[in-house]
């Protein structure tokens, strides 16, 4: 009774202070900044130049019927290129044969602009540019560094692809474009790719480019945060002598740290869902989201007293505070790169934390791990707390 | 009602003490002054005595309470006054009482009467944080009545306060310690502890030079005089004199029969003065907490 008391007491002083409602104005800042500057899907569009050393039938046989059925090409307004005097040389790996290319004017190409739609998506994935001449191609594909293809009619009447590589690509990449390359090679491999059984894996339970940033903001913005902000609260009560008043009242040491760290849950909980529920909608399992986001935020704050009760006085443990931080954000590392996971990182506590909230935002949560990082976190939590209590019952009003 | 002995205190734990061997006892109903200069112990003491700062040597046991054992609900039998007041500012006078009377395991007192006798009456809607600082340490001097303690401590009661509310506090604190409750005061302000309190300890250096009430130890250590002001060949002359010695006696005769008397008045010696007789040192004004 005396834990809720002393809960509604710090709420209610809490939230007549200005720092209670910045937390949901900067919540609501981050929200803001996600649907304007994250998009939903990253589309990458290609960009490829090409010459078709071929009478201009070919080419707009070419635009019409490549990839008809999985896409189609759309003229789009002509691209401007400036090029700049150059002096190029290339070689011809088939023929060994080296090329030197000297301009010395200055020019801007007006190119012939594509666009191909992806048939199912209706996504722009690649602008084709088309030059004139092999000089320009090699110009551009010098000045723009884009893909560049020249397409002309061989010696048995059928069209032959050279590509224009740049020299710093592996050489496992030119083996692969060479062995693609070749027409040799063509028959066996379409028939490889025909005998191929492509299955999706789980694509249905995945979070999109911009819900995949939820967990991060949750956890670092919200989470960590509470770290700092429990700390400030103690401060605040210490400097002002409030602390000296409570350590000479019946109410225990842990209900006065509880009082304050459940001020931050609550207002973690508020800005947590003023971000997530307008990205996520009703996907998420928000019982066990509200669970999660409760204990990231507890641990964070039982990690932030624990710390700061080494220090006599509460302001110098800032430094260490924000140290700590830096590096419990480690995890959005192994987050967003999964190939980098080395154990010290999934050691540390915020790369639960981050796994859980994520499985809480997927349609289909994995709710064993979820629960068993939720229990993971109230036992460390409790370990923390205990630690803190036993620390600051000797400091805490002195 | 609260028994030391052989206290010592350390805050730097080498060997220099804040507080050494100090022993005394104080009675159910007693207010108890404890007096000295800044940093002469006394808030150490009553740091110990309150549960602010952890024993280290030495025993006490407040109100049946042994301090080297932790009880949180002895602090429902205590009141403390801080010098400093300790207030949330953004709270009402009554919210910060209302509150506090919370975190009591026991009946408290109504938060609007104890505004009302501290000379509140009609700020209780007011936050603590536009108050100013007399009305501020009134609140936190109320505060620590609330929960009727039997065992008050009183930090500077009446710093700060013009006089016709000092006397108000003093006058509170008679009533309440005649109800029963026991007060351990600390103050360098001797008249105060001269007005209040039935014993009187005089700490220096975070030892205790001696203990007894103020009007054994005037007796013991004072020596009652007369300030005459007179005119003698013209002038006005000033003199204090101690008719209780032969010499004095002698030249107060002289003066009344052969002088034109202009005042002349008896006084008594005061707490400070025999403080100084006794400790060696004098009092400063400020005083900060150790």
């Amino acid at each position: 009774m005396k834990l809720w008391n002393n809960y509604l007491k710090e709420l209610k002083i809490a939230s007549r202070g200005f720092y209670f409602y910045m937390e949901f104005v900067m919540a609501a800042i981050l929200l803001v900044c996600i649907l304007l500057f994250v998009p939903a899907e990253i589309i990458n569009v290609s960009q490829e130049a090409i010459y078709v050393d071929m009478p201009r039938e070919t080419l707009d046989a070419m635009l019409q019927q490549s990839f008809g059925e999985t896409g189609r090409y759309e003229r789009a307004e002509d691209t401007k290129v400036k090029l700049s005097p150059a002096d190029i040389v290339y070689y011809d790996e088939q023929t060994g044969e080296k090329f030197e290319m000297s301009f010395s004017d200055k020019k801007t190409l007006e190119l012939e602009t594509w666009y191909y739609y992806n048939a199912a998506t209706g996504a722009h994935e690649k602008t084709l540019y088309i030059t004139e001449s092999m000089d320009d191609l090699v110009r551009v594909a010098k000045a723009e560094k884009w893909y560049s293809t020249v397409v002309q009619a061989g010696e048995n009447g059928q069209m032959q692809y050279k590509l224009l590589l740049f020299g710093s690509e592996s050489e496992r990449y030119q083996n692969l474009i060479s062995a693609v390359m070749d027409t040799e090679n063509l028959p066996a491999l379409t028939q490889a790719a025909d005998d191929l059984e492509v299955v999706a894996l789980g694509t249905e339970n995945v979070l999109n480019n911009r819900e995949s940033y939820m967990p991060l903001a949750i956890v670092i913005m919200n989470g960590l945060m509470g770290m700092l902000v429990v700390i400030a609260y103690l401060t605040i009560d210490k400097s002002s002598g409030l602390i000296r008043a409570m350590s000479l009242t019946p109410m225990h040491t842990r209900s006065y740290l509880l009082s304050k760290v459940m001020v931050v849950l609550t207002t973690s909980l508020i800005s947590s869902l003023i971000i997530t529920v307008p990205v996520m909608g009703v996907q998420p399992n928000y019982l066990l989201f509200v669970l999660v986001v409760l204990l990231v935020a507890a641990l964070s704050c039982m990690l932030g007293l624990w710390i700061a009760s080494f220090f006599s006085d509460l302001k110098s443990a800032f430094g260490v505070l924000i140290l700590f931080m830096v590096i419990l954000m480690f995890p959005a590392l192994t987050y967003i790169i999964p190939s980098f996971s080395p154990l010290w990182i999934r050691l540390m506590p915020t790369y639960p934390m981050l796994q859980a909230v994520k499985e809480t935002l997927l349609p289909s949560p994995d709710t064993g791990y979820v629960l068993l990082a939720c229990g993971g976190m109230i036992v460390v939590s409790a370990l923390f707390l205990w630690w803190s209590e036993h620390r600051y019952k000797k400091s805490l009003g002195v | 009602m609260i028994h030391v002995n052989n206290l010592s205190y350390s805050y730097t734990r080498d060997g220099r003490f804040a507080v050494k061997d100090i022993s005394f006892d104080i009675k159910k109903g007693e207010i108890f002054g404890f007096l000295g200069p800044s940093g002469a112990g006394k808030s150490t003491t009553q740091g110990i005595l309150t549960g602010l700062l952890q024993l280290q040597k030495g025993d006490a046991v407040v109100d049946g309470y042994d301090l080297h054992r932790e009880n949180k609900k002895r602090f429902n039998r205590i009141g403390m006054s801080f010098e400093q007041s300790n207030l949330y500012g953004k709270l009402t006078a009554e919210e910060n009482l209302r509150y506090y009377a919370k975190l009591f395991d026991v009946p408290t007192r109504d938060p609007r009467q104890l505004i009302d006798m501290v000379g509140l009456g009609g700020k209780e809607n007011m936050k603590a944080g536009a108050f100013s600082k007399g009305m501020k340490h009134r609140l936190t001097f109320a505060r620590s009545l609330l929960n009727n303690p039997s065992m008050w401590f009183l930090d500077e009661p009446t710093t700060g306060l013009d006089p016709a509310i000092a006397a108000q506090i003093k006058d509170i604190i008679r009533k309440e310690c005649d109800t029963g409750v026991t007060a351990f005061l600390t103050t360098h302000n001797m008249f105060i502890a001269d007005e209040l309190c039935d014993r009187v300890a005089f700490i220096v250096d975070g030892e205790i030079k001696l203990v007894d009430s103020p009007k054994a130890l005037k007796l013991q250590y004072g020596h009652r005089t007369v300030a005459v002001e007179f005119k003698e060949d013209g002038d006005v002359k000033k003199e204090n004199l101690a008719p209780a010695t032969g010499e004095g006696k002698a030249r107060l005769n002289q003066i009344i029969n052969d002088c034109e008397i202009v005042t002349m008045h008896s006084r008594e010696a005061s707490l400070e003065e025999i403080f100084i007789k006794v400790t060696g040192k004098g009092l400063t004004a400020d005083e900060t907490v150790e």
